[in-house]
């Protein structure tokens, strides 16, 4: 259960593009067609192994709905990886994406690591947008590109792995100030040193104690 | 001196009605005979300017019926501040009756040449003691009926300016002394009045943090007067008036003295905002804080008063100029006195200007650098847990877990992370929506914001209910239809449910204490952290919410709050009771378990409070 670094990421995107299922799929490694809509933002975690060092990813997989647009932006704060999310099969989720990279360069970090994901790759034949298109966009604005199939499980992987190796990298290169959490990064339980003078360690400290007797 | 002022003025009091003229004529002379000082002449001649005749009788009956009869009573230090506050009322009633005497053209040397002696010497600072000392004269001429006809002193009071300004600036020195000793006299008084305006800062970010600062009253008497403008119209008149007016003077001392600068101004105007409140709540009456005040204050200022034996002559040689000088004068005082007023009101907007960006700025830092977020200890304690468990638990064949960790393996963790940064953001909305209010406006939110907080305030535990789970699922239903958002507390009673058939089912010869221990604390950190996951669900749907009904989100929070806590209660009490009975059969530890379940219920009470309480600023906004 402990990790070396605990990453924070996003995924946001137009309403229906299948951020949930994404994040179901990398969790659970199960596809859900029906799903509820998501209120707000729900979360998701999962332990990864980079360079043999355990990375937690938390998730918070907000909701596209335009309702919730003034809500999901205030959790964008502190967030150390985008998933930037459109459906290959509806272009104007497609052409929604700069407003919504505006929105997460403006309420993030400057190095949040963006990638950006045409999902439904299996619905090939709905296809409206072109993989190069996706690619054009991913390069314009300096983004990592894939598309994924929540459906099929298709890049899921990589899609949260990459953008963890990309964030990993750019904490080996010292472009992130891994002590400061509005980065998106933790550091895990080995590495940070243990402040005793916190209220809630003690009680912890007291239900540990009581456990191993 | 003092008895028997007071009771002229008990005597005028009773013959207002009658005497309605009579009064007028007496108090017209005051300003005069007092007044070598320009700034009043002057400040009446604006007051001319603006009060019609119409207002006159009103003027006069005012303070008169203001008054309580029993001014003795007021006297202890600790009033100091409403006698200083007073002040300014008091000038206010001095500026009306010095209109009133303009209008009269007959000269009472007598009486101005008595104030005189008393009164060359004052400095802007000290207006307020000669406002005070215009209420003893005024009662001592009332007394002597034979000065009712007021002075044409207009004409020694511009002329006493002109030659004051320049013994002005020589007073300044002279008087630095007196001034120290004022200073240092009333010390608490001054502190009070500066620091009136942060508190007013503080009372703006005080919405998390409760502290209540001490001086926060006279912020509050600002808020319930401008809570009636209409009738508080005609003082807030004056007040504005004399807001140039005091702010005037306090420009001119910070040319002379750059040190007194600001907290002067802020003096003034704190004493300003004060007074115009005062009078409003029937707090007890200026005009007889000021005497009383004034009393206290007379042996100070004879002493003074002697050393600039020399102005009085001078003052009273004023007093005979012609009227030619009068209207010259009166000009020329007249420009300078708009130009000191355009630069104190200048100044004192730019002070405004300055201070809401400084609040602000603080504010935001508050809110950055502020006390360690919930979720952020918990998380540490998790960390610090784990790290721990990693020593101890080699041995150990069964791997537990502590209640942080459960509680983030929950995602109770984020889910009050979450809140908080919603939280946050309705603190920051909230503040941002306040530096853009006028004073009225944002006294009426601030009422607002109160009332919402006192909605939200849980009623004292009560231990003796023992609430079942159905009783619970009733009231936090009844509680979801109150506050008609889509959210669902069915998963946190499925854990309920779930630990109920556990614990019947459970099977001692199979478990051992720990285990039990193990799943009491799990269960434990469970519903908190359903419970957390749903308050924060709570805060999301309500921010989204189109018709907020802020009393109904309050009462249905707080009883779904009250519910919850003693839910936990009721369920660590059954993982209590069976490790009780567990004790029975085998001999162990299990004292030390039983302890720590309920230490940890206590937690999860906590958080499940806290979480709450996070909601408040987004029910505060709903409500504005």
């Amino acid at each position: 259960m402990s990790y070396a670094y605990l990453f924070k990421y996003i995924i946001i995107g137009d309403t229906g593009v299948g951020k949930s299922c994404l994040l179901l799929q990398f969790t659970d490694k199960r596809f859900q067609p029906v799903h509820d809509l998501t209120i707000g933002v729900e979360f998701g975690a999962r332990m990864i192994t980079i360079d043999s060092k355990q990375i937690k990813l938390q998730i918070w997989d907000t909701a596209g709905q335009e309702a919730f647009r003034s809500i999901t932006r205030s959790y964008y704060r502190g967030a150390a990886g985008a998933l930037l999310v459109y459906d290959i099969t509806r272009r104007e989720t497609f052409n929604h994406l700069t407003t919504w990279l505006d929105d997460a360069r403006q309420h993030s970090n400057s190095n949040m690591v963006i990638m950006l994901i045409g999902n439904k790759s299996d619905l090939e034949s709905r296809r409206e947008v072109k993989k190069e298109e996706g690619e054009a966009f991913a390069r314009e604005h300096g983004l990592v590109f894939m598309e994924t199939s929540a459906k099929t499980a298709a890049n899921v992987e990589e899609a949260f792995i990459n953008t963890a190796k990309e964030i990993y990298e750019k904490i080996q290169e010292g472009v992130f100030d891994i002590n400061n959490e509005a980065n998106g990064i933790k550091i895990g339980p080995q590495h940070s040193p243990t402040n005793p003078s916190l209220p809630g360690a003690g009680g912890s400290g007291g239900s540990q104690g009581s456990a191993c007797c | 001196m003092e008895t028997s002022d007071s009771e002229c003025f008990e005597s005028a009091d009773e013959d207002l009605d009658s005497d309605h003229e009579e009064n007028d004529h007496t108090r017209g002379k005051h300003p005069h005979s007092l007044n070598p000082k320009v700034i009043e002449p002057e400040l009446c001649k604006l007051k001319l300017e603006e009060n019609k005749d119409s207002e006159f009788s009103e003027i006069s009956t005012k303070p008169a019926t203001e008054s309580s009869p029993n001014f003795n009573s007021n006297k202890t230090d600790s009033e100091q501040i409403l006698i200083l506050n007073a002040d300014d009322e008091s000038s206010h009633n001095l500026l009306k009756e010095a209109k009133t005497s303009k209008q009269h053209t007959k000269e009472e040397l007598t009486s101005i040449e008595y104030n005189n002696g008393k009164e060359v010497v004052l400095k802007p600072e000290h207006i307020d003691h000669s406002c005070k000392n215009i209420k003893d004269i005024k009662k001592d001429n009332q007394c002597k009926k034979d000065v009712l006809d007021s002075v044409e002193n207009n004409v020694n009071v511009p002329e006493s300016e002109e030659n004051l300004w320049d013994d002005d600036e020589l007073d300044w020195e002279i008087e630095g002394s007196k001034e120290e000793a004022q200073r240092t006299e009333k010390p608490p008084n001054l502190q009070n009045e500066d620091s009136g305006w942060d508190d007013f800062d503080a009372e703006w970010e005080s919405d998390l943090s409760n502290s209540v600062k001490p001086n926060k009253s006279n912020l509050n008497d600002f808020k319930e007067t401008l809570d009636n403008p209409g009738r508080e119209h005609e003082q807030d008149d004056h007040a504005q008036s004399s807001w140039g007016g005091w702010s005037n003077w306090g420009v001119s001392s910070i040319l002379n003295t750059a040190t007194q600068s600001v907290s002067t101004i802020t003096n003034h105007v704190s004493q300003g905002l004060s007074s115009v409140l005062e009078g409003s709540i029937g707090i007890p009456d200026p005009e007889e804080m000021a005497r009383i005040n004034a009393i206290k204050n007379n042996n100070t200022e004879a002493q003074v008063t002697e050393n600039l034996f020399g102005l009085e002559n001078l003052v009273s040689g004023v007093s005979h100029l012609t009227k030619f000088v009068e209207s010259t004068g009166t000009k020329v005082i007249t420009g300078s006195l708009d130009t000191l007023e355009a630069i104190g009101k200048k100044t004192v907007e730019v002070l405004q200007e300055g201070d809401p960006g400084l609040k602000k700025k603080r504010a935001l830092f508050k809110l950055e650098s502020g006390k360690p977020n919930l979720s952020q200890i918990l998380r540490e304690a998790k960390e610090k847990s784990e790290e721990e468990s990693k020593y101890h638990k080699d041995n150990d064949i069964k791997r537990t877990k502590n209640y942080e960790s459960l509680f983030d393996d929950y995602q109770g963790l984020v889910h009050l992370e979450a809140l908080e940064m919603l939280s946050k953001v309705c603190t920051i909305k909230l503040h941002n929506s306040k530096t853009a209010l006028s004073s009225t406006e944002l006294k009426d939110m601030q009422e607002t914001l109160e009332q919402v907080k006192e909605l939200c305030e849980l009623p004292e535990e009560d231990d003796e209910d023992k609430i079942t789970i159905v009783e619970a699922r009733d009231a936090i239903e009844n509680a979801i239809k109150e506050i008609n958002i889509p959210i669902s507390y069915s998963k946190l009673f499925g854990i309920c449910e779930e630990a109920n058939s556990w614990l019947g089912n459970v099977n001692f010869t199979l478990i051992n204490d720990v285990e039990l221990h193990q799943q009491a604390i799990e269960t434990l950190a469970q519903l908190t952290a359903a419970a957390v996951e749903q308050f924060h669900k709570t805060g999301e749907l309500l921010m989204v919410k189109e018709h907020r009904s802020t009393a109904d989100e309050a009462d249905s929070l707080v009883h779904i709050t009250v519910t919850l806590k003693s839910l936990i209660l009721v369920e660590a009490s059954k993982f209590t009771d069976k490790l009780r009975s567990f004790q029975e059969i085998s001999k162990c530890q299990a004292n030390e378990y039983i302890t720590n379940i309920f230490y940890e219920a206590a937690n999860s009470g906590t958080y499940i409070q806290t979480a709450f309480q996070l909601l408040i600023p987004v029910l505060q906004v709903g409500a504005i």
